[in-house]
C-alpha cells in the first residue's frame, strides 16, 4: 500500500509544500525572537535610561531579562507547536489526497508556492507559478 | 555533617533507582535510547533533569553574583536556546529516527566516513561539558566536607561511571526525571527561608544604579587566597573608593603590586608602596616614614623581580591612588581617574580583612601622611562596585573593550549551542514521533525557566550578605555557602544540605547523560562501525560497559585540570564549539537538500576546530601558560567564538557543497521526506530499521 502510494504522486511536489510551510512558521517566529536578541543588548546600549527605569526593585532591563524573558519564550513556543501541529494535520490529509491517483491539484498549491519568499534556507526550486490573490488563503483556512 | 547526610541521601536514591531499573533494561534499543517509549511529561523532566548541570545549579548564581547582569544572558541562553531547537530541528530530527548524531551523519549523506567526523565531536563537547560538571563536584565536597579538590572529583565520578555502566539509559531516563524535581526544590525552597531571614525581598532594590557602592563583609572576615599557581584566583583588588586595612600571616608571599588600571603611556608611574603600605602593628615603634622606606625597598625588590615576603604584625594598607600625567590629575568624564591596589599572592594564604574607611583618590603626599583608622567594615576586594554590577554591560562582556561584541557572541553560542549538545539531542529520540518531541520541547522550556528564574536571586543575595566570596574566587559557591550566613546553624546546616544535595543531583545527571552519549559513541559507533561491524549486540554492550569506565576515568583527569576557571564559563565554550559544529549541521542537513557530505565535514572541521582550537588558545593565555601580546579584539573573539564559528561553518557547508553538488544522495527527496512529512503519510519510517 505505502510503495503503491509513493509511485502514485509527485514526492518532489510534496516535500517542497511540507517544507515550505513548516520552514515559512518557524521563521516567522524566530524572527520575533532574533528581534529580541538584537535589540536588548541594543536598548541597553543606547537608551540606558529607559533600561534603568525602576520597577518593583529591578531595573526595566533586568526586569525583562532576569525574569518576562522565560515566559515570552513559552509563548512563542506554544505558538509554535500549535501553529505546527495544526500544519501537520493538514498536510496529512492533503497528502493523504494526493496518495490517489488522478486527483486534481489543489488550489492551495499556489498558495504555498507564495510562501516560498518566507523560505532562505531552502535549495533554490523551479520559479512559482503566477501569484495568486492573498484571499486564497482564507481559503486555505477554510480547508480544514 | 548534616549536607553530608543529605549529599549521601540523593547518591543512594540515584544508584538504587539506577539498579532498579537494570532489571528492565534488557535489550540494545533499550539500552541505549530507552526503547523510544517515553512519555511527553516524563521525557521533559528527564531531558530538563539531564540538562540542568553543575553549571546551571552553580554555575549560573555564581556568574551573576559575580558579573550581575550581563550574566543573566547565561540562563536566558541556557533556556531559550531550545526555541531554535523547537523551531528548526526537535520534530525534524526525531522522524529522520536514528539514535546518534552519527546515525543522523551516515543516514542522511550515505556517508560512513562522515559517520566518524560526527563521532569525534560528540567527545570533543563531552569532553568539554564534563570538566565544569567535575569542577562542581570538587568544588561541592570541599565546601560541605573540606575535601580536597581531588578527592570529590574522584568519589562522584566514580559513582556516577558505576551506575551508568550497570543501568544504561533506561536507567537514567527515571533518575533525570527525579532529579530535576529534586533540584527545583533545591534552588526554590532555601531562597525563600533565606529571604525571608535576610529581610531581602528585593534583593536588588538596594542597588543604586550608576553606584558606586561596594558591599562590605564584617569585620575580620577572613578570606582564603590561592598561591601563583592558580592564577587569576591568587589576585586581590581592592576598592577603589576606600582605604583597606588587612593582614596575613607573616611568611606570607606577595609577588607583585599593581595599578589595578593599567597604566596609559605618557601617566606617571605609580610605586607599589603608594598603592599598599605596610605598618607594623602592636607596638607602634615603627613609624609610617619608616615603613614606607621598607616599602619603597621592597618595591625596588619587586621591580626587580622579587617577592616580598610579609613581616610578623604587620597591617596592610590599600590605598586609592589619583591617576596622574605630567603631575596633573587624569580627567574622564569629569571625575578624576582613580587607581587602586592589585595584589597577586605567591603563596597560598589567608587574609584577614580589618575594615575600610571611605576616602578619595589621593595624591602621592596624602598617601604619605593618611592614618585615619578604619570606620567601616571592610569592602570587599574583587567585588563590582554596584553601577557596574547592575547595568548592562558591566565586568564580564567589558574586559576586553568590545562589550556588545561579547555580548552577541555569547548569546549565538548560547542559542545555537544548545542544538548541539549530544547528550540532550540523543534524547529526542526517545520520543514516539515528531510531534510529541515538539511538545517535549515546549514543557522543557516551561521547565528550564521555573529553575532559572530563581538563579538571579541567589546572586543578588550573595553580593548583599556575603560578598568575601568575591575575595576568594569561590562566587561558584554561593548556593552552598549562603545558608551558612543564618544565626541558626541548624537551620543553615539544613538548607546548606539541600542545596548540596541539589548541586549533586545537577552532576550526577549531567555527567550520566554526557558518559552515556560517549560511551554510547564508542560501543555503538567506533567499535560496532568501524572496529567490528560483525560485533553481537552482546559484545556491544560489553564494549559500552568498558567505555564507559574508560571515559569517565578520562573525565575525572580532566577534571582536575580546571579548578580555577568559572563553571558557568566552561559550558558556555562546550556550547561554543557545538554552536559551530552540530548546529549548522542539524540545520542545513534538515532544511537544505543540497547539503554535501563533503561540505557538512569541511564545514564542521573548520568551524568546530577553529573554535575549539581558539578557546584552548584563550584558556592558555589567561592561565599565563603561554604568554603574548594578543590584542583585546582578538582575546574577545577567541574567547567568544560563536560569532565568526558558526557564520563560518554555514558558509563554508554552503560553499563546499556547492562546488561538490554531484555528491548529493540520489534519495534526498525521500530523505527530507522522512525528516518533515507528517507521520501519518506513512513517509516515515526509522532510519535504524532498515
Amino acid at each position: 500500500m505505502r510503495e503503491g502510494a509513493e509511485r502514485s504522486f509527485d514526492p518532489e511536489a510534496v516535500l517542497q509544500r511540507v517544507m515550505r510551510r513548516q520552514a515559512g512558521l518557524s521563521l516567522r517566529i524566530a524572527a520575533v525572537f532574533i528581534l529580541l536578541l538584537v535589540g536588548l543588548p541594543l536598548t541597553n546600549l543606547y537608551l540606558p535610561e529607559l533600561a534603568g527605569i525602576r520597577t518593583g526593585g529591578f531595573t526595566l532591563t533586568w526586569l525583562f531579562l532576569g525574569v518576562l524573558f522565560f515566559p515570552i519564550t513559552w509563548l512563542l513556543s506554544t505558538a509554535f507547536v500549535n501553529r505546527s501541529n495544526e500544519i501537520e494535520a493538514e498536510l496529512a490529509a492533503e497528502i493523504g489526497r494526493h496518495e490517489r491517483p488522478h486527483e486534481p491539484p489543489h488550489p492551495l498549491e499556489e498558495v504555498l508556492e507564495e510562501e516560498q519568499d518566507d523560505l532562505a534556507i531552502a535549495p533554490p526550486v523551479s520559479p512559482p507559478p503566477t501569484p495568486s490573490p492573498s484571499s486564497l488563503r482564507d481559503d486555505e483556512e477554510g480547508e480544514k | 555533617m548534616i549536607p553530608f547526610l543529605f549529599v549521601v541521601a540523593i547518591t543512594v536514591v540515584t544508584i538504587w533507582m539506577g539498579i532498579a531499573a537494570t532489571r528492565k533494561s534488557r535489550t540494545a534499543s533499550d539500552f541505549f535510547v530507552a526503547g523510544r517509549s517515553v512519555g511527553v511529561f516524563m521525557n521533559a523532566s528527564a531531558i530538563s533533569g539531564e540538562y540542568l548541570s553543575a553549571a546551571s545549579f552553580l554555575g549560573v548564581a555564581g556568574l551573576i553574583m559575580k558579573n550581575g547582569y550581563d550574566a543573566l544572558w547565561y540562563p536566558v541562553g541556557y533556556a531559550a536556546g531550545y526555541l531554535f531547537l523547537l523551531l528548526f530541528i526537535a520534530g525534524p530530527l526525531r522522524r529522520f529516527g536514528a539514535y546518534t548524531i552519527p546515525d543522523f551523519a551516515e543516514g542522511r549523506f550515505d556517508s560512513a566516513s562522515f559517520r566518524k567526523i560526527a563521532v569525534t565531536f560528540v567527545l570533543f563537547i563531552g569532553f568539554f561539558y564534563t570538566m565544569p560538571q567535575m569542577k562542581g563536584a570538587g568544588l561541592t565536597m570541599s565546601s560541605i566536607l573540606n575535601w580536597p579538590y581531588w578527592a570529590g572529583i574522584l568519589v562522584v565520578g566514580s559513582v556516577i561511571t558505576f551506575n551508568v555502566a550497570l543501568g544504561g539509559m533506561k536507567g537514567i531516563t527515571l533518575v533525570q526525571a527525579f532529579q530535576y524535581w529534586a533540584k527545583l526544590f533545591a534552588i526554590s525552597v532555601p531562597v525563600f527561608v533565606l529571604m525571608a531571614v535576610f529581610g531581602k525581598t528585593t534583593p536588588l532594590a538596594a542597588t543604586e544604579v550608576g553606584g558606586s557602592t561596594t558591599p562590605a563583609a564584617q569585620a575580620g572576615t577572613k578570606v582564603k587566597v590561592k598561591g601563583r599557581d592558580a592564577y587569576p584566583a591568587n589576585v586581590l583588588t581592592f576598592s577603589s573608593g576606600h582605604v583597606t586595612r588587612f593582614q596575613v600571616p607573616s611568611g606570607t608571599v606577595i609577588d607583585k603590586v599593581t595599578p589595578s588600571r593599567a597604566p596609559l603611556p605618557e601617566e606617571d608611574p605609580i610605586l607599589p608602596s603608594y598603592l599598599l603600605n605596610a605598618q607594623v602593628s602592636g607596638a607602634g615603634s615603627t613609624s609610617l616614614e619608616d615603613s614606607m622606606a621598607r616599602m619603597v625597598e621592597l618595591s625596588r625588590q619587586m621591580g626587580e623581580g622579587a617577592s616580598i615576603v610579609a613581616p610578623a604584625d604587620t597591617v596592610f594598607r590599600a590605598m586609592p591612588v589619583l591617576v596622574t600625567k605630567g603631575g596633573q590629575p587624569v580627567m574622564k568624564d569629569g571625575k578624576p581617574v582613580t587607581t587602586t591596589a592589585k595584589v597577586e599572592f605567591g603563596t597560598p594564604t589567608e587574609v584577614t580583612l580589618i575594615g575600610s574607611s571611605p576616602a578619595g583618590p589621593m595624591s602621592l603626599d596624602e598617601v604619605k601622611s593618611y592614618s585615619e583608622s578604619p570606620s567601616g567594615g571592610p569592602v570587599a576586594p574583587n567585588a563590582p562596585p554596584d553601577g557596574k554590577w547592575l547595568n548592562p554591560f558591566g565586568p564580564l562582556t567589558s574586559k576586553h573593550g568590545y562589550p556588545l561584541l561579547y555580548t552577541y557572541s555569547l548569546i549565538i553560542a548560547l542559542v545555537c549551542g544548545t542544538a548541539g549538545l549530544p547528550h540532550i539531542l540523543v534524547r529526542f529520540y526517545t520520543n514516539p514521533d515528531g510531534r510529541a518531541a515538539k511538545r517535549t520541547t515546549l514543557w522543557v522550556m516551561v521547565l528550564l525557566g521555573l529553575f532559572y528564574v530563581f538563579t538571579p536571586i541567589w546572586g543578588a543575595l550573595g553580593r548583599a550578605v556575603m560578598p568575601q566570596l568575591y575575595a576568594s574566587n569561590a562566587t561558584d559557591s554561593v548556593l552552598i555557602r549562603l545558608p551558612t550566613m543564618l544565626k541558626s546553624e541548624m537551620l543553615g546546616q539544613i538548607l546548606s544540605g539541600i542545596t548540596s544535595a541539589g548541586a549533586f543531583a545537577a552532576f550526577m545527571s549531567t555527567f550520566s547523560g554526557l558518559l552515556v552519549s560517549m560511551s554510547g559513541a564508542f560501543a555503538h559507533d567506533i567499535y560496532g562501525r568501524i572496529l567490528k561491524p560483525s560485533s553481537t549486540p552482546h559484545q556491544r554492550l560489553v564494549a559500552f560497559k568498558v567505555a564507559a569506565v574508560v571515559v569517565g576515568a578520562v573525565s575525572m583527569g580532566l577534571g582536575l585540570l580546571v579548578e580555577s576557571f568559572d563553571i558557568a564559563m566552561m559550558v558556555g565554550w562546550a556550547f561554543a564549539i557545538g554552536a559551530a559544529s552540530y548546529f549548522p549541521l542539524l540545520l542545513l542537513g534538515s532544511w537544505w537538500r543540497g547539503l554535501t557530505r563533503t561540505g557538512a565535514a569541511a564545514g564542521m572541521l573548520l568551524g568546530g576546530l577553529l573554535s575549539l582550537s581558539a578557546i584552548v588558545v584563550y584558556m592558555l593565555l589567561d592561565k599565563k601558560v603561554i604568554a603574548s601580546d594578543v590584542s583585546p579584539l582578538a582575546k574577545s573573539l577567541m574567547e567568544q567564538p560563536a560569532i565568526w564559528g558558526v557564520p563560518l561553518a554555514l558558509a563554508t557547508m554552503w560553499l563546499v557543497s556547492l562546488a561538490t553538488a554531484s555528491q548529493v544522495p540520489k534519495d534526498v527527496t525521500m530523505k527530507m521526506l522522512r525528516l518533515h512529512a507528517p507521520e501519518e503519510t506513512g513517509l516515515q519510517k526509522d532510519y535504524i530499521a532498515h
